[in-house]
């Protein structure tokens, strides 16, 4: 197996994009990356893709490769749901290109889920869903913030946890996302804010869930011997945890037998390391809970102890593993978690703003699920060589 | 197909069809593996526990407790839900171990907790398909 690396990584502008398609997006990114790691469009041989959540379509990533003129060996569409899409796509691109089908690979999802989505529609469709069509949405259980309410009371019932540890979450995300100017939220949040925002489903209100954006983001990875010639600070990655449990949430487990703690536990043992050796995390944060079982499951607390942990500040910028430095998904914006990638390579190549930027970071930690905690993923990335 | 009915409604399969006769009917039906013994839920074409093909249907009790639930305040289905608002969707855990989504019914929201025992009713929404939703155990 041949060492692999990631090189390059961008981001388009994110937010409401007029006219913008999902696969133009998506193209911007790639070109955007590639120019960043400094790499031909020719050197491409693999490509890996999501196609977009609000208009599903078929061979999404055939589409993109010949949208953009690309000619590779492998191309896939991959669809393991929210951050660990990316993160799929990642390992297939190491696979590929650790056993030598590939050089270069591009790793891309973006969409226009904001100006695109269908009209009447509130929030992420879920799309064909096998089984929530048929036992959830005919009692009005569709999309995606009722499940995370349901997980959300749960914990809130097992553990204590209050709408004020809750609302600290989004506070904070807001807060570091004041700091970015690619962020789509930058208004300053305060508590009173979050506790006066319309009530949705409880336990949620609006600012309990994450935005709809457009937007994409991409990463490329070749061989560490070619990076060595490569102008950007590569991203290694040293280790990867997953565990699926369930799909929809009529299925999901209780929240202690959720996948995230066994993904957690495995990227980190790859790794060889513990948490206390992050720097930073990008948590997935669809929902405020998200966060709080995100920290919890990882380690950074005790189970139950996650809100407190949000209340006491523990997740912002200047504590000891700032989660979400860009502002997640509740406040930078919702691209399927490619930019808690995106974010952690920034992070890790010290190129975010100073104020935001988290000093002398060298490990990351990516946790995240698709669905509603169904299939959980766990990335560490480390810079340089 | 109905006119008058605008929220989502299931489309019964082959191993979905004996559920959903049971509840037009009023009963509450769960599928159990003849191989391992267990009952599950959603229905489908095997065990979930152990892949046996070999399914039978068995009459549900009906009971079970609220192992979640959630107010739901905005239509997220257009508009098809606004005559609803506020509603409670819920997972109950039957008796016999196994969980599905629902509502509850006939109380007040605030009436509804975790833990709370709940009863199943019938409510036919359409000539073909009665949804199986709970309500508050006297």
């Amino acid at each position: 197996m041949r060492d692999v690396c990631i090189v390059g990584m961008a981001e388009t502008a994110v937010g409401r994009l007029e006219g913008s398609t999902s696969i133009g997006l998506q193209a911007e990114a790639s070109r955007l990356a590639l120019a960043d790691a400094g790499l031909p469009t020719a050197a491409v041989d693999a490509v890996y893709n999501l196609d977009p959540y609000t208009q599903a379509m078929s061979m999404f990533a055939q589409s993109l490769l010949e949208y953009m003129g690309l000619t590779p060996t492998l191309a896939a569409t991959i669809d393991a749901g929210g951050t660990v899409t990316p993160m799929t796509m990642i390992l297939n691109a190491i696979a590929a290109i650790g056993q030598g089908y590939a050089e270069v690979a591009l790793c891309t999802f973006g969409e226009n889920a904001l100006t695109g989505r269908p009209k009447g529609v509130h929030g992420l469709p879920q799309g064909p869903s096998l089984g929530q069509e048929e036992f959830e949405e005919p009692f009005g259980c569709i999309g995606m913030v009722i499940p995370y309410a349901l997980a959300a009371r749960r914990h809130m019932h097992h553990y204590g946890t209050t709408k004020e540890q809750l609302g600290a979450v989004a506070v904070s995300a807001r807060g570091h996302a004041a700091l970015n100017p690619r962020a789509q939220m930058r208004k300053p949040l305060t508590m009173a804010d979050y506790l006066a925002a319309r009530p949705i489903a409880d336990p949620f209100g609006l600012l309990d869930c994450s935005v709809m954006s457009d937007g994409a983001g991409a990463v490329v990875l070749t061989t560490v011997e070619r990076a060595r010639d490569l102008a950007t600070t590569p991203v290694r990655v040293l280790g990867f945890g997953g565990k699926a449990t369930h799909k929809n949430v009529n299925q999901m487990p209780d929240l202690r037998a959720l996948g995230l703690r066994p993904a957690g536990e495995m990227a980190l043992g790859r790794a060889g390391i513990g948490i206390g050796d992050a720097d930073f995390c990008c948590v997935h944060d669809a929902f405020t809970i998200s966060t709080i079982l995100g920290v919890e499951a990882l380690g950074l607390c005790a189970d139950g102890e996650g809100g407190a942990y949000a209340a006491g500040g523990r997740l912002d910028l200047g504590g000891p593993c700032p989660v979400n430095p860009h502002g997640g998904l509740l406040s930078h914006a919702h691209i399927g978690g490619m930019n808690h990638l995106c974010e952690a390579v920034r992070q890790l190549r010290h190129e975010a703003e100073p104020a935001r930027q988290v000093p002398d970071a060298r490990v990351g930690v990516v946790s995240g699920n698709g669905g509603v905690f169904s299939l959980c993923g766990v990335m560490v990335l480390a810079r340089g060589l | 197909m109905t006119s008058e009915y605008g929220k989502p409604l299931p489309r019964p399969t082959a191993a979905t069809a004996p559920f959903w006769d049971g509840c037009r009917a009023g009963v509450l039906r769960l599928p159990w593996c003849r191989a391992c013994g267990r009952p599950h839920f959603f229905p489908r074409t095997l065990c979930p526990h152990c892949l046996g093909p070999e399914l039978e249907w068995r009459d549900a009790a009906g009971r079970g407790r609220v192992w979640s639930h959630s107010t739901v305040r905005l239509s997220f289905w257009g508009k098809a839900f606004d005559d609803s608002l506020p509603y409670v969707v819920a997972i109950v855990e039957l008796e016999e171990g196994v969980r599905m989504l629902s509502n509850i019914v006939g109380c007040p929201p605030e009436a509804v907790a975790i833990g709370t025992p709940v009863t199943v009713v019938f409510d036919a929404v359409t000539p073909e398909i009665t949804l199986p939703r709970f309500t508050v155990s006297r």
